[in-house]
């Protein structure tokens, strides 16, 4: 009986104890990695600028319930293998990325006079997106249209790759929208992007 | 039926100078008839002389019937008409119009009346923005006829002038139009047509910037007649200057210019067009001719045979079909032949289609594939049985890899095409051959597209192979089986797996797909077992040292992206069973040893040097590659480190391994930087 009582406790304590160690999408190291491509991409010469370090969101650790079980949580986690604790980082260097960032170089000279007469430009997607194809003149714009059928193939591609060799297929998504959001903040002068409210504007 | 409001008349005896003369003018306020409406009307009269009078017709405002506009202010005058044998003329009248739906007017006009009856009005020019256009209308017992002669009229002027044609106002069209359309009727009825225009610097552009147009100049004639209630009509259209976008089309006529042609009639009580022949041909690319009938108010089509004709196939894919196929892996291509193609539409679709190749042969510019010369005929019908369909290629090749010639047998039936007899593809002194292929869905819409094939690998030679591929070439063939081949959703996937009779052993490749296979970056997944190769033919081919005894391995996981290893896990190893010769010499040594660690392995400065080869128990090599890092490892030691080769004998030699982790670059960089015997690995 005694047994019982002591080990009731106990039992109820491991349980109430949540421990939860969540690897959330590292945005911070994601935007630095997009960051590095894009301007790699652009050959952008515009000086580099440090992006804002938000070490938060690299990892959550969310401990909830009784002191006894926090402590409990705590030294729990103090347990979890070094690898499982660590700090999500992005790696972008894979043949498959290094491959498409190569593709996308190549293309960004063929690219950059269409975006610079708008009739192309990025969209709040992280794709490229024919703005105004009257900018065009007629005889290349079905060179403009293929022109941004492949660098969308490769954006995507891009992106899944990024997701896929981290690991984490599931990322693709925040992938996108992180690049969405560098290729925005990195278009050189005279470029056009979308706002978050899809309205065109002019770098 | 019309009717009027008479208002007035007036009978004027003019003054003492002329007496003989009469005046009399007569007001009418309205009048109407079906759809049109004429107010404030006047008719004057004024006998000038017994065979002269002057003549004047005044509207206030004119309802043109079934919407086409409103003319006010309208005054028709003829200040001296004159009578003679044969009626009366009028050899110089004055049409004038405030507002017309042709703008304002100030035009002269004559016209004559004779005694049988016959009428005939010339307005040789109405004002039109810049342009003008001439009338000119004639009538005699019943039967008249009409011209127009618009005079670089501005084609949205006369489109303003028809409520039936709306020209989309935000496209900026502009252009000139010149030529003469005519008209012949009796009564009501219109009996012919005939129309010779000019369409010149027809410039447009939609605000999507998908339709546009640039200095574009046709030319049309068109003869209509009508007989028993039906319009035949003879059209011909020429295009020969200017550069026309219409997504995703771009045709510029400098390239070669364009001719249209149709011949047919039109049955409006039956609501039939049938198209006897019509024929569109773009110069030095393609001729696209055939039939049409059409029924109905929406005019559905009932019946279409086309017929496709071009001896320039590389102008065609340029011109006309590389801008439908953007996007795709077939969208940059050098093309070079002559195809022929045949439809038949019915109600229902393509009924049947037929394909001729007369040395046809395109190449992908990225180098994935090719196709030398293909000569055939391909033939399909949509539910009878068709001949088997025949094409010969004298070469093709897949990512430079070439083939022999070969030829496809196939029938294409239904919505199902399959081989008839398997194609044999001659292939790096080997063969591969497809037994079996059936693709369903592709041919009817609605369909679900599915195929599969099975194919066999005979002999092929990986002397050959490496060579082509440029890699270390090493002798051998490959064989095998390749079943359930499948392309589906950019992944083709391979059941079975393909032998490699090689180095006196065999390598089984299994669980092939290549994802994306023509796309930029196309990603091979497979895993391989090696089993009893000879060490020693082995490292002779890729000089690396020589190396006796037999080796096993186990390649897990493998993938290439953009055909570059991104990640594997391979196991080399001596096998438990083999009791063959094991030796090493100082070389493989060497470079196993540079290979694990990097450094040399300094052996030319100790005694072992006086021995050309050692004795070895095991060689196991593990290599874990996952992106950029290469994880080493092999027999285990109780220090930590790794056999990489475990010595046997007396002078022992250990190979032995202690860093894990190496960087994939590195590990390829030495590899690339092993020479030994003048040869070098790339």
């Amino acid at each position: 009986m005694v047994k019982r009582i002591v080990s009731f406790p106990l039992m109820a304590l491991a349980l109430a104890a949540c421990v939860t160690i969540n690897i959330y999408f590292p945005a911070a190291a994601a935007e630095e990695a997009a960051r590095t491509i894009v301007r790699d991409v652009l050959q952008s010469d515009q000086p580099e600028q440090a992006p804002p370090a938000k070490p938060d969101d690299k990892q959550s650790h969310s401990i909830h319930g009784h002191p006894l079980a926090v402590a409990f949580g705590v030294l729990m986690e103090a347990l979890v293998p070094a690898a499982e604790a660590a700090q999500a980082d992005i790696n972008i260097n894979t043949a498959a990325i290094s491959a498409i960032r190569a593709s996308m170089q190549k293309r960004q000279s063929s690219l950059a006079p269409f975006y610079q007469s708008g009739a192309i430009g990025f969209d709040n997607k992280g794709s490229v997106s024919l703005r105004d194809l009257a900018a065009a003149p007629l005889p290349q714009r079905n060179q403009v249209k293929k022109l941004v059928a492949d660098e969308n193939a490769d954006r995507d591609k891009l992106y899944r790759e990024i997701a896929r060799a981290n690991g984490h297929p599931e990322w693709e998504a925040d992938v996108r929208s992180t690049f969405a959001k560098v290729w925005v903040q990195e278009a050189l002068k005279g470029y056009w992007y979308q706002d978050g409210g899809g309205n065109w504007k002019q770098r | 039926m019309p009717c009027l409001l008479l208002i007035g008349a007036a009978l004027c005896l003019p003054g003492a100078r002329a007496v003989a003369a009469i005046a009399w003018s007569l007001g009418i306020e309205d009048i109407q008839g079906d759809g049109w409406h004429a107010q404030g009307i006047t008719v004057s009269l004024a006998e000038q002389s017994v065979d002269r009078i002057a003549v004047a017709i005044h509207v206030d405002q004119f309802d043109l019937p079934d919407g086409y506009g409103t003319l006010r202010g309208l005054k028709l005058e003829c200040p001296a008409a004159q009578r003679d044998e044969s009626g009366w003329v009028c050899a110089e009248g004055r049409l004038a119009m405030q507002d017309s739906p042709l703008q304002g007017q100030d035009a002269p006009w004559h016209a004559s009346y004779d005694v049988q009856g016959g009428i005939r009005i010339v307005v040789p020019r109405l004002a039109l923005g810049e342009g003008g256009i001439g009338l000119e209308l004639t009538a005699s017992n019943g039967t008249w006829t009409a011209q127009l002669r618009p005079d670089r009229a501005a084609v949205a002027d006369l489109a303003g002038v028809s409520p039936s044609v709306a020209l989309p106002r935000d496209w900026g069209i502009k252009g000139r139009v010149s030529g003469q359309v005519a008209l012949e009727g009796m009564l009501s009825e219109i009996a012919s047509a005939r129309a010779d225009l000019t369409l010149e610097r027809l410039d447009y552009a939609s605000p999507d910037g998908t339709q546009a147009a640039e200095k574009v100049r046709i030319s049309t004639k068109l003869n209509a007649r009508v007989e028993r209630g039906q319009w035949y009509f003879d059209a011909q259209l020429a295009w020969p200057d200017g550069a026309l976008y219409s997504e995703p089309l771009y045709v510029d006529a400098a390239k070669g210019p364009l001719e249209a042609t149709a011949v047919g009639n039109w049955d409006a009580a039956r609501q039939r067009l049938v198209i006897d022949s019509w024929a569109v041909r773009l110069a030095d690319t393609v001729a696209v001719f055939g039939t049409g009938r059409f029924v109905g108010p929406d005019l559905a089509l009932e019946d279409l045979t086309v017929a496709v004709q071009s001896d320039h196939a590389g102008r065609l894919y340029q011109r006309v079909l590389q801008p439908f196929m953007i996007g795709s892996a077939a969208d940059d291509m050098s093309v070079t032949g002559r195809v022929g193609m045949a439809l038949h539409f019915d109600d229902k679709g393509v009924e049947q289609a037929g394909l001729e190749l007369n040395a046809l042969a395109f190449e992908d510019h990225q180098g994935r594939f090719s196709l030398d010369q293909a000569d055939g005929s391909v033939a399909w019908d949509r539910s009878k049985e068709v001949p088997v369909s025949r094409v010969a290629v004298k070469g093709a090749s897949l990512y430079r890899i070439p083939t022999g010639p070969f030829g496809v047998h196939a029938r294409f039936a239904g919505e199902r095409i399959y081989l008839v007899e398997p194609v044999v593809v001659p292939l790096l002194a080997g063969e591969v051959g497809l037994d079996s292929f059936e693709l369903t869905g592709a041919l009817m819409s609605g369909g679900q597209l599915r195929w599969e094939a099975s194919a066999s690998v005979r002999g092929v030679s990986l002397e050959q192979l490496t060579e082509t591929l440029a890699w270390p070439p090493f002798g051998g063939t490959v064989a095998g089986q390749l079943r359930n081949m499948r392309y589906v959703d950019q992944q083709f996937t391979i059941g079975g797996g393909l032998q490699l009779a090689a180095f006196g052993g065999e390598i089984q490749v299994n669980g092939l797909s290549i994802q994306d296979p023509f796309g930029s970056v196309p990603i091979l997944n497979a895993a391989a077992t090696l089993r009893g190769l000879n060490l020693e033919a082995l490292t002779q081919t890729f000089s690396f040292g020589r190396i006796e005894g037999r080796i096993n391995g186990d390649v897990d996981n493998i993938q290439l992206v953009g055909w570059q290893p991104d990640r594997f896990d391979l196991h080399l190893y001596t096998p438990d069973e083999d009791d063959s010769r094991h030796r090493i010499s100082q070389r493989a040594v060497q470079n196993l040893t540079e290979l694990g660690s990097g450094v040399p392995a300094g052996l030319s400065t100790t005694v072992l040097t006086v021995f050309n080869d050692f004795r070895y128990d095991r060689i196991d090599i593990k290599i874990e590659l996952q992106g950029n890092t290469a994880e080493l490892d092999g027999l285990a030691r109780p220090d930590g480190g790794y056999y990489l080769v475990k010595g046997a004998g007396l002078p022992r030699i250990d190979v032995i391994g202690r860093n894990r982790s190496v960087a994939w670059k590195d590990l390829l960089k030495r590899l690339q930087q092993i020479q030994v015997e003048g040869a070098q690995i790339r």
